[in-house]
């Protein structure tokens, strides 16, 4: 794995900000795109833009045809059993707004939802959405003080009510990959009937994510996570579950036919598909997708542990920050300087040309739980270095200096 | 580093209205939900209509505590009724500093604040 060459992909990457080499370690927010990425879309716009799956015509086809050679590219990425299993949607947001109201059809008065207190606010909100409207019970998995989730108690948590457990892969804050494949197998010998969804959007740009593997039911993520485009979403369902699904969204292109009383719902996965869909974007997640299969996602989680372990040790070595969460985590660490505000920390380092987040990454059960008001957070992907970790380390020191 | 200048750290650091005030007439939260930080302030006015005490509580990074410090010492032996008169451009008076469209949510929340006090 060449850094430099992958780094000259991606022509973000060469400019300055304030005056500085750009130092991107906000992919947990937003990944960087290639320029294959970038020309695909620029590509469809130019040469066939056309709507998908409507007209019979040369540029419709062409459309319709790339659209959903995306589909087959994401259905390999996961191992997914059949290209009918993966469902296009905006983003990880709405693919888990959709799956809470759609499950939600068959849920009542007194049904239970298990979450856990490390969800990013948009695995917590929908459910909260539905649990007023049907009257349904939300119990969390805790957090233990080391950063990753305490099961030891879960076979009481979880009991005959339980229809539905949530809970992210990898913790969009602390980096903790959670043993979701073990928390689902010992929830569902408590309850067979319990619908598992794991939203991988933290994972599936940096570790193999195998649907044959996870023991989940659903899985929801985001494309431009993983290189792609943003307002692309994804949810991969286990087939036998989406025949029983109700679409989320009702409107053109998800129907087989219409009368003035009723609609027959087009075959999976179109009946889930309302509306013209984001042709560019899905397109051009096909081509990040083919990216990352070129450098490897084995090579690329291997590059991150390697990049994880140097900032651990580089960052622990600095009395005045402070870091959270586990020792074996993936390639995002948050972290405070002592008596100094997120925010400020972060305005300094931008001086330098260092992007960080800084806030509470939309987790403020966590951020509670943990007794913060919010963090730093630096994040690692396949273009980042040993060099831009120094860089940091560098723009910490000058923090120091500052706020002394 | 324009924004980290000498007089935002001072007020920042070392707040010199920072704390509470019991038995006060006024007193309000406001929260800046981007980044969880809040900022309770406590006002004290006296039969005269003057304010004869500010102070303010609360976590948040320095633009937002040199504001809310400054903008309160500015208020005191002010009429209550000229807490109605603060624009953001008053804010900036203060600071002196140019604050980017991201920071303007920290720069302003002690207006925020003031603005519920009013209503």
């Amino acid at each position: 794995m060449n850094i430099e060459n992958i780094k000259s992909d991606f022509p973000i990457l060469t400019q300055k900000i304030n005056g500085r080499d750009l130092v991107y370690l906000d992919n947990s927010a937003t990944s960087q795109k290639p320029q294959v990425v970038i020309n695909s879309i620029t590509n469809y716009y130019n040469t066939y833009n056309a709507n998908v799956h409507r007209g019979i015509h040369t540029l419709s086809e062409k459309a319709t045809e790339k659209y959903e050679e995306t589909r087959k590219k994401v259905a390999d990425f996961i191992n997914a059993k059949s290209v009918k299993e993966i469902i296009f949607t905006g983003g990880t947001t709405e693919s888990l707004n959709f799956l809470a109201n759609s499950l939600s059809k068959n849920l009542k008065e007194n049904d239970e939802i298990i979450l856990t207190e490390m969800e990013h606010h948009s695995n917590i909100v929908p459910w909260q959405f539905i649990a007023k409207e049907k009257g349904l019970i939300i119990k969390y998995i805790e957090i233990k003080p080391d950063g990753t989730l305490n099961i030891s108690n879960l076979e009481k948590l979880v009991n005959k009510k339980t229809k539905i457990l949530s809970l992210t892969h990898i913790s969009n804050v602390l980096g903790t990959i959670n043993p979701v494949e073990k928390i689902i197998k010992r929830a569902k010998l408590v309850n067979p009937d319990i619908i598992a969804i794991v939203d991988v959007a933290q994972s599936v740009p940096h570790i193999k994510v195998n649907m044959q593997k996870l023991q989940a039911d659903f899985i929801t993520f985001s494309a431009h996570k993983v290189l792609g485009p943003t307002g692309v979403g994804v949810i991969w369902g286990k087939y036998k579950l989406l025949e029983k699904l109700h679409p989320f969204l009702g409107g053109g292109s998800m129907i087989a036919s219409v009368t003035k009383k009723t609609t027959l719902f087009a075959e999976i996965p179109q009946r889930f598909e309302a509306g013209t869909p984001n042709i560019a974007g899905v397109i051009g997640f096909g081509v990040a997708i083919d990216y990352i299969n070129s450098v490897g996602i084995d090579n690329i989680y291997k590059h991150e542990q390697e990049l994880t372990d140097y900032a651990l040790d580089k960052l622990t070595k600095l009395d005045y920050v402070e870091i959270y969460g586990p020792i074996k985590r993936a390639g995002i660490i948050s972290f405070n300087v002592k008596a100094v505000h997120s925010h400020d920390v972060s305005a300094v380092l931008d001086n330098y040309g260092i992007a960080v987040r800084s806030g509470h990454h939309c987790a403020d059960i966590l951020h509670n739980k943990l007794n913060i008001n919010s963090t730093v957070r630096a994040s690692f992907y396949l273009y980042n270095t040993k060099d831009d970790i120094d860089q940091l380390v560098m723009g910490l020191s000058k923090v120091k200096k500052i706020f002394k | 580093m324009n924004e980290y200048t000498s007089q935002i750290l001072d007020y920042s650091q070392n707040p010199p209205n920072y704390g509470q005030i019991e038995n006060c007439n006024y007193t309000v939260t406001a929260t800046n939900p981007s980044c969880g930080d809040n900022l309770t302030v406590y006002l004290s006015v006296g039969n005269n209509g003057k304010i004869t005490n500010a102070k303010f509580w609360g976590e948040g990074c320095a633009i937002s505590k040199a504001s809310a410090s400054m903008t309160l010492e500015l208020l005191i032996g002010k009429n209550f009724d000229e807490i109605n008169n603060l624009k953001q451009k008053d804010i900036l008076n203060l600071l002196q500093i140019k604050i980017s469209p991201t920071r303007a949510k920290c720069a302003y929340l002690i207006l925020n604040a003031l603005d519920n006090i009013s209503k």
